[in-house]
């Protein structure tokens, strides 16, 4: 059998239409792996054997048959717990779902289900999406692959190690400030969060409505772009959807100007030094001081923890215990059974932002707090698209730092704080991946680029991240990973 | 003591009778279901679910819109109204706050014989919640979600009304033009038409502080709360007291209003733009095509029954029929002669009433009730034949086959006639003496005979004439 660990898309494929592995043998390798060294991460929350072998089987069913298969076909991936999955246990994380088993599947994960995709796993993250460490599980912490007493980063953090760890070949996550980009700087892998509304939301579990995007993790920009093009397109179970318009070609070089631009700070000089090494006869990329001259970050972290949260307490209503989900025992009338089961089911920190959020869309402080940050939600789509006026993509670190100790952040503030440059991108709605960009001296612990486009610029930004990964060798360090 | 004068301002709350609900595609007609069977995903608020706007709920809006003399929003939107309880199951309430998609618009109110507008606010569009029923003596309540999501509009009058007749008479007209636009099936017993009131008496320019009387569902009910609370309120004030701003139940058995909910309890929903529904842009083209498909507004119609004389009561029971209204325009538009437009009218609210009673299925349409007319008019039947005949054209026939399947046509041929009176004089020497005496009144007894003779065919005011010339011979 040949080797395989760290399979690309492409590479699997290869190996299936050769028939020199059955689509059987590949999924059985994946779960193998995930028996094997998933004690060490724990990325793991559902391994879903069972239906992954009878997906599994139907694709050999058909290669045998003669028909040609599809690039995804048999290629297996493990998904967030936020992505409904019919007849799977899904739980955002969270005991008020611990054992909720949907009855219909998310529009994405149909998708990938018809293109052949073998869904092996359902993966951790923070509870209901809510942090940037993956500690916010309720089941238990996930560790990063590169160093385990770290995190993984969140809210996405078992797609991220999942991928890195080689548990599956690519992982679909949510990204509502930084939740699938953060997690691949972490993790040392690619991570894309499409154009708000490229991507089908429909029985992806609800954070903030109008921020959450679905994106796929994967270990380069060409399998994420492989992904994203089944995922993508407008879904007629979602309002908020768009069709992907960009017509980039898709294995051009991409031509126009870039511009980088840096967060003034040390630690972002791993990400200047990767820049500076991007070959220039590829991109015609342009360095500038700081971000912050360009984007008010601060104005915009304080925004997005006041309309995520103000989102977040009205979309988290509905786990009351009434129709489905955890409920509290010996409540003594309806007022008692709420506070009962949303205090004993929901963690610590998704309490805080629904209290946060209540308490900014109340009467009397409306204005000050949700209107006010709607405003300065206009100026950060005002201050990109000036910036996107004379360039067509940002480039910019994606962490100021490396992933951090498991447990350092207990001040909710300093975890929010990760979050300073990616949340502008979700309050703009713009596309942005994260790829790996180099590894920061003193910890050996990959860092990440962002590439951030204008809206509906996915193929583009998705084209740039290919070119530079094309000439660089970063993205492949995974397999050096000793687990 | 002082002149009090009250002020009222009404919220109505109409079912739309659209296929499916307002965002998902249930089955919107629960009447006959088992509870939770016309239940989805989406109207559970399954995690992951999304709501889609309902096209049909929006032409409705849109054609009300024009029933309300109104503006349809060019950009309206949906706003999140959030609150926990076991019949909401998503924990919010998707409505309209920001951007209602009607606006600024009037009904027109018949009072003391003059009309008079009432100003529409703005009317919305939002969700109707699930059922809760309290089992006798059973420590749980059930729920049952076949009406969660149901789409409601909610239409909201500026505070122009100033008595509690005026109050009847736009709840009527709000009713019969969410009906003759088929915008609301109108079934009261079923809470297809709600409304809650809100009444303040002042005996100055400045507005006194207002009750809010909710959840009421018959006019009946909606006259006696207005009446009981105005009484009420001036009792409190005349002895001294202050009107609290409060939310009042009607109880009917006992026929008073009692507190609810004081202001200080009242709820903060916490409205916010819902963010799973983008904006809608209606253009004036699709908002006239829409509108195009309306074919009478029951303000016209009500015009016309005016200029008609007819009373008011007459005017409501057709008003409250939009079949009806249909088949009387229809008849307006054959007949044109106002006078015989009136026949219409009286055949529709007389017999035609009656015969609605049991037949739940009409056929009648309004070229054949003027057709019916015009036989009548045109001397070809009696209008006692009219009469018996008009069941079966209520029940699909034509007025001029059935005349001639049952030979009905009038008897006015001269020879014919006189074949038939001269026979009867023969027949009838006694009361021919008494005629001939003096006594006109058996007159009646002869024309009586030559009807029953003629089964009714005989043209009555030819049977005088001849029988007062062949008796005189």
């Amino acid at each position: 059998m040949p080797d395989l660990n760290y399979l690309s898309i492409t590479e699997a494929h290869e190996l299936l239409v050769a028939k020199k592995i059955s689509a059987q043998e590949l999924t059985e390798f994946y779960i193998g792996k995930i028996r094997n060294l998933n004690p060490k991460i724990r990325a793991i929350l559902t391994v879903c054997e069972s239906q992954a072998l009878k997906q599994a089987k139907k694709v050999d069913t058909k290669i045998a048959s003669g028909a040609e298969i599809g690039l995804l076909e048999g290629i297996p991936y493990t998904a967030k717990d936020m992505f409904l999955t019919k007849g799977i246990r899904t739980t955002a994380a969270s005991k008020i779902l611990e054992d909720y088993i949907p009855p219909y599947s998310a529009t994405v994960i149909e998708k990938l289900d018809q293109a052949g995709a073998v869904l092996i796993a359902k993966v951790n993250q923070d509870e209901f999406a809510h942090g940037g460490s993956t500690e916010n599980s309720s089941y238990h912490v996930t560790h990063n692959p590169w160093d385990l007493d770290r995190v993984p980063g969140g809210s996405s953090g078992g797609s991220a190690a999942s991928v890195a760890a080689d548990f599956g070949i690519f992982s679909l996550g949510t990204d509502t400030g930084g939740s699938i980009r953060q997690p691949a700087s972490y993790c040392g892998v690619t991570g894309f969060k499409p154009t708000y509304g490229v991507v089908s939301r429909y029985g992806v579990i609800a954070m903030a409505s109008s921020f959450d995007c679905v994106g796929p993790v994967a270990r380069s920009a060409k399998d994420a772009q492989i992904v994203f093009e089944v995922i993508a397109g407008k879904d007629s179970k979602d309002s908020t959807t768009i069709a992907l318009s960009d017509k980039t070609p898709r294995d051009k070089k991409p031509v126009g100007k870039l511009k980088a631009v840096f967060y003034d700070d040390e630690d972002s000089n791993v990400v200047s030094k990767g820049v500076a090494a991007i070959d220039s006869s590829l991109l015609n990329i342009q360095t500038e001081a700081s971000i912050a001259e360009l984007v008010p970050l601060e104005l915009a972290l304080a925004a997005y923890y006041v309309l995520v949260p103000s989102e977040i307490s009205s979309n988290l209503e509905r786990y009351d215990g009434v129709r489905y989900g955890s409920k509290a025992k010996d409540s003594k009338d309806l007022l008692d059974s709420y506070m009962k089961t949303r205090s004993e089911f929901l963690g610590p920190e998704v309490v805080r932002r629904n209290i946060i959020g209540t308490y900014a869309l109340s009467a009397g402080y409306y204005d000050a707090y949700y209107k006010k940050a709607m405003q300065v939600r206009t100026l950060i789509i005002q201050a990109l698209n000036k910036v996107f006026e004379s360039n067509d993509a940002i480039l910019v670190p994606t962490t100021l730092e490396p992933a951090f100790k498991l447990g350092s952040k207990s001040d909710p503030v300093e975890m929010y704080k990760t979050d300073l440059l990616t949340v502008f991108a979700n309050l703009a709605g713009v596309p942005a991946i994260s790829i790996p960009i180099g590894f920061e001296p003193t910890t050996g612990l990959p860092m990440g680029l962002q590439i951030i486009g204008k809206q509906g610029d996915d193929i583009k930004i998705l084209a740039i991240a290919k070119h530079i990964q094309s000439d660089s060798n970063w993205h492949n360090k995974l397999k050096e990973l000793k687990l | 003591m002082s002149q009090y004068k009250p002020t009222i301002g009404i919220e109505i709350h109409a079912q739309l009778a659209t296929n499916s609900k307002m965002f998902c595609g249930c089955n919107n007609d629960s009447r006959d279901a088992l509870p939770n069977t016309n239940i989805c995903p989406v109207c559970l608020a399954l995690p992951g679910t999304l709501p889609v706007i309902n096209k049909g709920a929006i032409d409705m809006a849109i054609k009300l819109a024009k029933g309300f003399n109104a503006e349809v929003a060019r950009t309206t939107s949906f706003d999140r109204k959030n609150y926990f309880y076991p019949d909401s199951p998503k924990g919010y309430q998707i409505t309209q706050m920001d951007q209602p998609i009607i606006k600024n618009g009037y009904v027109e109110i018949l009072v003391g014989g003059e009309f008079k507008k009432i100003g529409i606010h703005h009317a919305h569009l939002e969700e109707d919640a699930g059922k809760l029923t309290h089992p006798d003596g059973a420590d749980y309540s059930l729920v049952d979600f076949n009406r969660a999501g149901t789409p409601l509009t909610e239409i909201v009058s500026e505070p122009d009304i100033k008595s509690t007749e005026q109050a009847k008479r736009y709840l009527q007209e709000v009713y019969n033009i969410v009906t003759s636009l088929g915008v609301c099936n109108g079934d009261m017993e079923h809470g297809n038409f709600k409304f809650d009131l809100n009444v303040s008496i002042s005996d100055s320019s400045t507005l006194g502080t207002r009750t809010e009387l909710k959840n009421l569902n018959s006019f009946r009910n909606a006259e006696r709360a207005l009446n009981y609370e105005i009484a009420r309120q001036i009792a409190v004030l005349e002895s001294g007291g202050v009107i609290e701003q409060e939310t009042r139940g009607w109880n009917d058995t006992k026929a008073v209003t009692f507190s609810q909910r004081s202001k200080e309890q009242a709820n903060d929903y916490r409205y916010f733009p819902e963010p799973d529904l983008p904006p809608i842009t209606l253009s004036q083209s699709y908002i006239d095509q829409v509108q195009s498909q309306i074919t009478v507004l029951p303000i016209d119609v009500r015009k016309d029954l005016v200029n008609l004389n007819l009373n008011a009561d007459e005017q409501d029971v057709l008003l409250a029929q939009p079949a009806t209204i249909a088949i009387f325009k229809d008849a307006e538009s054959a007949l044109k002669k106002p006078e015989l437009i009136k026949k219409a009218v009286n055949w529709l609210v007389g017999d035609y009433q009656s015969i609605l009673a049991t037949n739940k299925k009409p056929h009648l349409t309004g070229e054949r009730l003027a057709e019916l007319i015009e036989l009548v008019e045109s001397g070809v039947i009696s209008s006692k034949i009219a009469k018996s005949i008009f069941a079966d054209i209520v029940a699909g026939a034509k007025p001029s086959d059935i005349v001639a399947q049952k030979g009905l046509k009038q008897v006015s041929d001269d020879s014919e006639l006189e074949n038939i009176i001269k026979k009867i004089i023969l027949d009838n020497p006694k009361p021919v003496d008494d005629y001939r005496s003096g006594n006109a009144r058996v007159l009646g007894f002869f024309v009586g005979e030559v009807m029953k003779q003629t089964k009714g065919q005989a043209n009555p005011s030819k049977v005088n004439q001849l029988m007062i010339k062949l008796l005189k011979e």
